[in-house]
């Protein structure tokens, strides 16, 4: 572990030595919590959040590079590699980005990661969650992703990903085919956003997906998604609304299951302060028959106020209440203090 | 402690009543820090001239001049992040601190404050690793750099443009106070 610490200093002196030559920039972001939880038991903690080393780098008129390094604990401290990506550009309706992307499904995903600090909330959205206890969407993957912006004056996107899919690992790819992921989007009133997006992979046997489940049989998965999202325009209002529909159809048995999540979130920006208080509810229907998402469907509405400081200094006070089939319902109240340096 | 939570509105209560100090805890620093964080800005306003590169060949005509609404796009690179007639990435270039220039700037170009031009350039970053403005703390700089970079865009006090500088860049835009 010191070993490869001393590695990751030694690098971030290699590219602070080149800053000038290629413009690029070593940013972080972390966040301090506070919880208070009741469910079956009453607990209260302190916990630091993951530490998220973010470069970027300018290296020419057409390329450049982007990186997000996470340090988290989990059962000791972990490095992983979040974001490893070469852009080219060409144009502007078309440029081209290679290596480990976030998936370009729906808003959220793409928006909010890992820097909390640009995150409305404290925590993600069940159905966007990461980790074992996500809502198994495919997050990122490893593949060539060709994108466009800004077509026709109602500002049409898209991104269109090949990638190695969930049967893999940043090396290899476990099968043959391939993961299909396209989001179209366009904002035709400056910061109004509608988005579409849908994914598609073929999950082989043996899989263990990123909730720890381990398939069974071969399945093929469907991804449907809508998003809307208005943020950062001259109304003091911001909102997005995600619906997300997962369709598995296992050939062998020929059994299919659909699973359903969507979430809801509205701000209001209080006039001459810093201060935005928030509401959202979000809610993961799991079918019965899934074999691959957990079997955990879950309904929680939250409100909060932020306290935005500085664009990179926020203090978010939460209170989230959830109903799960296993747990019945939960209390939380959190505060969180994100930066960005 | 396991407790009897019958209802979701006693599991709420008990909560509230066994973490009552951390609880108070929690809400009492937002709103101390909420109450003692404000902060104003005043300062003055003067007339700055938006500036290209005397190389980017919408320099070329006799008499260039960008709408405001070209000016806010180029300089936020939205919807494009490349120079039309050149293909040549846009770099916007931007005061390091607060001064009048910027604040003028700011309100008359991009109808956005401080805290929502860094929040967005911060954002921009973060999803597609797009590089945020070069920023430099005199307008001679900002002359300099954008004479350099055929796809730089800036804004200086109109007084900075000596003949010297009218060589290097060409003006825009002028935004009268």
């Amino acid at each position: 572990m010191k070993k490869f610490i001393y590695e990751i200093l030694i690098l971030l002196v290699l590219f602070a030595v080149n800053i000038s030559a290629q413009n690029t920039q070593i940013k972080g972001f972390e966040n301090v919590d506070a919880h208070a939880i009741s469910d079956t038991t009453n607990r209260t903690h302190f916990a630091i959040g993951q530490f998220d080393l973010f470069i970027t780098s300018q290296i020419n008129d057409k390329v450049s590079f982007l990186s997000e390094t996470v340090f988290l604990y989990n059962n000791g401290f972990k490095i992983g590699i979040e974001r490893a990506i070469i852009n080219y550009h060409f144009k502007d309706y078309f440029y081209l980005s290679v290596g480990k992307l976030y998936a370009p499904l729906g808003y959220w995903n793409g928006v909010f990661h890992h820097g909390l600090v640009l995150q409305p909330t404290i925590t993600r959205p069940n159905i966007v969650a990461e980790g074992p206890s996500g809502g198994g969407l495919p997050l990122e993957d490893i593949g060539v992703q060709f994108n466009g912006e800004g077509i026709t004056k109602l500002n049409f996107g898209y991104n269109l990903m090949i990638g190695n899919g969930i049967a893999s690992n940043p090396v290899d790819d476990f099968n043959q085919s391939k993961s299909m992921c396209l989001n179209l989007h366009a904002e035709p009133i400056e910061n109004l956003k509608f988005y579409f997006s849908g994914y598609a992979d073929n999950i082989p046997m043996g899989t263990t997906t990123q909730q720890g489940i381990k398939t069974t049989q071969n399945i093929n998965l469907q991804i449907l998604n809508a998003s809307i999202a208005y943020r950062d325009g001259k109304l003091p209002i911001e909102f997005i609304g995600e619906y997300y529909n997962m369709r598995t159809m296992v050939p062998d048995s020929n059994t299919t299951s659909s699973s359903n999540g969507y979430f809801l979130y509205f701000s209001y920006k209080v006039k001459k302060t810093k201060l935005i208080p928030y509401l959202y509810y979000d809610r993961l229907i799991v079918d019965n028959n899934d074999p691959l998402f957990s079997k955990n469907s879950i309904a929680s509405a939250a409100i909060g106020l932020r306290y935005v400081m500085h664009p990179l200094s926020v203090l978010k006070l939460e209170y989230k209440y959830s109903e799960t089939k296993l747990i019945k319902y939960q209390n939380r109240i959190e505060l969180q203090f994100a930066i960005g340096f | 402690m396991k407790l009897q939570s019958n209802t979701p509105y006693n599991n709420l209560q008990n909560l509230i009543t066994i973490n009552k100090r951390f609880v108070f805890f929690l809400i009492a620093v937002l709103v101390i820090w909420s109450v003692f964080g404000f902060k104003t800005n005043i300062s003055k306003v003067t007339s700055v001239a938006v500036i290209i590169s005397s190389d980017n060949p919408f320099a070329f005509d006799d008499n260039p001049t960008l709408s405001v609404s070209d000016v806010k796009s180029y300089f936020l690179r939205k919807p494009k992040r490349r120079w039309p007639q050149t293909n040549n990435i846009i770099l916007p270039v931007d005061r390091i601190k607060f001064c009048p220039e910027q604040e003028l700037f700011y309100l008359k170009i991009l109808n956005m404050n401080t805290w929502e031009v860094e929040n967005y350039f911060l954002q921009k970053q973060y999803q597609n690793g797009d590089r945020p403005p070069d920023r430099f703390s005199t307008d001679k700089e900002i002359i300099d750099f954008v004479g350099d970079e055929i796809g730089a865009i800036g804004y200086v006090n109109v007084n900075s443009l000596t003949t010297e500088a009218k060589t290097k860049v060409k003006v825009v835009l002028i935004i009268n106070n």
